[in-house]
């Protein structure tokens, strides 16, 4: 569903991501983890056409997103950290003006069961900068849902969420993998990713430095079978020691 | 590091970010410049050396800086009447500044600052060249050149003045929960109705220029140096500037600082009073909202989306946006007054005889153009930069940058056409022009608004500013500067491929000129510079926009 080969993305001197590559199947969930600065977002970013890599290729339903972007970005679905709509239209409104630009002949059904979903039916009317924020980030998951993509990628996607809807969100997860599409989030909640993730992928300084189920990330780090994905984190983003002290 | 210093470095590397432009802008603005002063020196000159009117050049030259002094302080109140809301209580990044451990008063300091830059920065950068050039004309003591320029920026600091306390008041007593709305829109219809009064004073009764008269010129010269608008502050700096050509002081100059002191003081104490105070009512929830029933999508929409696909559902949304928000709708509000103020004035022009009414007519063709370059930089220049914050949602769509563009386009046009048409066939009813001249004004007014309104919105993509902490400010970036003196340079082009049939049609020697080859040639050479003019720009812009990374 997604291919990654060799991706590289320098900004002036500085290279955020440095020859990524990766995988993500059809009908999982993969946890995209790293430490501030790692590259997960710059990633993203280039899967979802938010910027062009510097080399490398992202390939996505089969589309390569240089060649056939369109393609491409019909096939995502993404939700960033923190979403920002016109203030003046209402989320009604908005669904459908997403719906327009992807050119889906009947949204009406569609649009209400997500407004229903995440818990905006009785607000949809309502203009989108009386939203809280929180209901902004489910406004977000109901714009990324809209043209039902094969591929989803959610940026932070607990950020601003209550407990009802951070609920929601792990069970949501769960549902578009188990209908065969393919789901990527990145976290800094670590026990989320351990949750709801069939594989976790460790980026640090925009090289990927582990990637595999928590099963296999512990025998990689020879860690024993209680160890928390916390431990293992830490162990595999641990700054490098120059055996100089 | 000061606020003022953060903010003027941050403003400074948004410019650096894209230095072509801002080297193209600069040469630009550096040429008019140029070409002010040079211009102002020549005429001065010239006027000093009229043998008949030359004991009267002083007055002349006085009175015509009176004139400018008014004319620019007039635009830099009416600008400031529209942006003094958006910069003084809607800036994006007051709610930083404010809860920064700094006094209010610091901050509000700042932003009036932002509101004279923005507001009379231009007037005052095109001012000094012309008050440099009367300096040179005239051998003028050296510290004339920093009295005069002190006296024009205290000049134009007293409508920002009246902008930042309007914009106090307006935001102190405003309904709470629909502050920002409520004072913007009052505060643009104060700029309406200020445009529309000035219009209505008809300053054309002082001075009556009677064509028929042989010696018309000179009476004109000495009525005009009569006119005494000793009151108005535009007369103090008048007085002050020419006090300093001969290196005196005078009290007119003093007259003047002590009124921009005492602006600047009494915005200060009330500020003091209810900045704060206005901004938290400012911030404060619009009431409850009604919950409402989801409803089907009006028939409209779905006609425009079907229609036009992807183009027709961006188009939808941005007619929503545009009467919803107070910004982009009271533009419309301006529009009109300006339109009602022109033909006014048109109708107000003294047009003894068919000939005189064809001269004005054509200086009428020319003037719609530079009329809709002015418009055009309001309403259609931001149209892409006003996606903002949500320009991410544009970018992870399957859309292509043209289809954004042209919906912009697409949006602005129809409101540029009716502006500018309105324009030119109100001149041809109320001046009663003839037929060639009658038929070109319109042709003219609606290929500028064709050309102006692709030109601007190309350039506005071309160079797209999705972050800005409020409109007002996109107007001075440098592709907007870059737009203005492409624009003004079509201006004149038209301008001048009309001169030959307005020259004829004053002769009265332009009847079927229109159906002739040369006149089919002219209208061909319109058409094709007007669609280049649009479809370049618009083409190149989506371009750019295509690359763009947030």
């Amino acid at each position: 569903m997604l291919s990654i080969d060799g991706l590289t993305k320098r900004y002036g001197a500085a290279r955020a991501v440095d020859g990524l590559d990766l995988e993500a199947r059809p009908g999982e969930v993969l946890a995209l983890l790293g430490p501030n600065g790692a590259g997960k977002t710059t990633t993203i970013r280039c899967v979802t056409g938010l910027t062009t890599p510097t080399s490398g290729r992202v390939v996505v339903a089969g589309h390569d997103t240089r060649q056939e972007p369109l393609a491409a970005k019909a096939a995502v679905g993404y939700v960033p950290d923190r979403a920002w709509f016109y203030p003046k239209v209402t989320a009604l409104e908005l669904l459908r003006y997403v719906a327009g630009v992807r050119r889906q002949a009947t949204p009406a059904a569609r649009i209400g069961s997500l407004l229903a979903r995440f818990g905006l039916a009785e607000h949809g009317g309502n203009l989108i900068e009386t939203y809280s924020h929180g209901m902004r980030q489910r406004l977000a998951f109901c714009v990324a849902l809209l043209g039902e993509p094969r591929l989803f990628i959610a940026d932070e996607p607990m950020v601003g969420l209550d407990v009802q809807g951070n609920r929601d969100v792990r069970r949501l997860f769960r549902e578009l993998a188990d209908e065969g599409r393919t789901a990527i989030l990145t976290t800094h909640t670590l026990p989320v990713a351990e949750e709801v993730a069939d594989r976790i992928a460790v980026i640090d300084r925009g090289r990927l430095v582990a990637l595999g189920t928590l099963a296999e990330l512990r025998a990689l780090t020879r860690h024993p079978a209680n160890a928390s994905l916390e431990d293992l984190f830490l162990a595999l983003t641990a700054p490098v020691s120059t055996g100089a002290a | 590091m000061t606020l003022a210093g953060l903010r003027t470095r941050g403003a400074l590397r948004a410019l650096a970010a894209r230095p072509v432009w801002l080297v193209a802008a600069l040469t630009l603005l550096g040429a008019l410049g140029v070409g002010i002063f040079r211009g102002t020196r020549a005429a001065v000159a010239w006027l000093y050396a009229y043998p008949l009117v030359g004991s009267i050049a002083p007055a002349v030259v006085q009175r015509s800086l009176e004139g400018l002094f008014l004319m620019l302080m007039a635009a830099v109140l009416f600008s400031v009447l529209v942006a003094s809301i958006g910069t003084v209580y809607g800036s994006a990044d007051l709610e930083f500044l404010l809860a920064l451990p700094t006094s209010s008063a610091r901050v509000f300091a700042m932003k009036v600052v932002e509101l004279f830059v923005n507001t009379a920065g231009l007037p005052l950068v095109l001012t000094v060249p012309a008050l440099a050039g009367v300096g040179a004309a005239l051998s003028a003591h050296p510290g004339y050149y920093l009295v005069a320029t002190v006296a024009a920026a205290a000049l134009y600091s007293l409508p920002v003045t009246v902008g930042a306390l309007l914009a106090l008041a307006l935001v102190r007593f405003a309904p709470a929960g629909r502050v920002r709305e409520v004072a913007t829109a009052v505060s643009i219809g104060a700029a309406a109705l200020a445009l529309v009064g000035l219009r209505a004073l008809r300053p054309e009764r002082l001075a009556r220029l009677d064509l028929q008269d042989a010696d018309a010129f000179e009476s004109f010269l000495a009525a005009f140096a009569r006119l005494d608008v000793g009151w108005l502050p535009p007369a103090w700096a008048t007085k002050a500037s020419w006090a300093a050509i001969g290196g005196e002081p005078s009290a007119a100059a003093a007259a003047l600082a002590g009124a921009a002191v005492a602006g600047l003081l009494l915005t200060a104490g009330a500020a003091r009073l209810a900045f704060v105070r206005g901004w938290v009512r400012s911030v404060d929830s619009p009431p409850a909202p009604r919950r409402r029933p989801a409803r089907p999508a009006p028939a409209w929409e779905r006609a425009l989306t079907r229609a036009l696909g992807a183009t027709g559902a961006i188009l939808a949304k941005d007619a929503r946006v545009f009467v919803r928000d107070v910004q982009q709708w009271s533009q419309a509000v301006v529009l009109l007054a300006l339109a009602g103020v022109y033909l006014l004035s048109l109708a107000a022009i003294p047009v003894p005889t068919q000939q005189f009414r064809d001269v004005v007519g054509a200086f009428n063709i020319a003037f719609v153009s530079f009329i809709v370059a002015g418009v055009a930089l309001r309403v259609a220049y931001p149209s892409v930069a006003y996606e903002a914050g949500s320009y991410w949602l544009v970018q992870v769509q399957p859309l292509r940058a043209t289809q954004l563009v042209a919906a912009k386009f697409l949006l602005v046009l129809p409101v540029m056409l009716g502006f500018a048409l309105t324009l030119g066939l109100a001149a041809g009813r109320l001046l009663d022009l003839s037929p060639a001249l009658a038929f070109g004004a319109p042709v003219t007014a609606a290929l500028s608004a064709l050309a102006l309104t692709g030109l601007a919105v190309g350039m506005g993509a071309a160079n797209p500013r999705f972050e800005y902490t409020n409109a007002n400010e996109l107007a001075l970036t440098p592709g907007a500067m870059a737009f203005m003196a492409i624009a003004l340079a079509y201006a004149t082009l038209t301008t001048l491929l009309l001169a030959r049939p307005a020259w004829l049609a004053v002769g009265a020697r332009a009847g079927g000129y229109w159906t002739s080859p040369e006149g089919l040639a002219v209208l061909g050479v319109l058409g094709v510079l007007s669609l280049a003019t649009a479809a370049l720009p618009l083409w190149l812009g989506a371009r750019q926009l295509a690359k763009y990374e947030l």
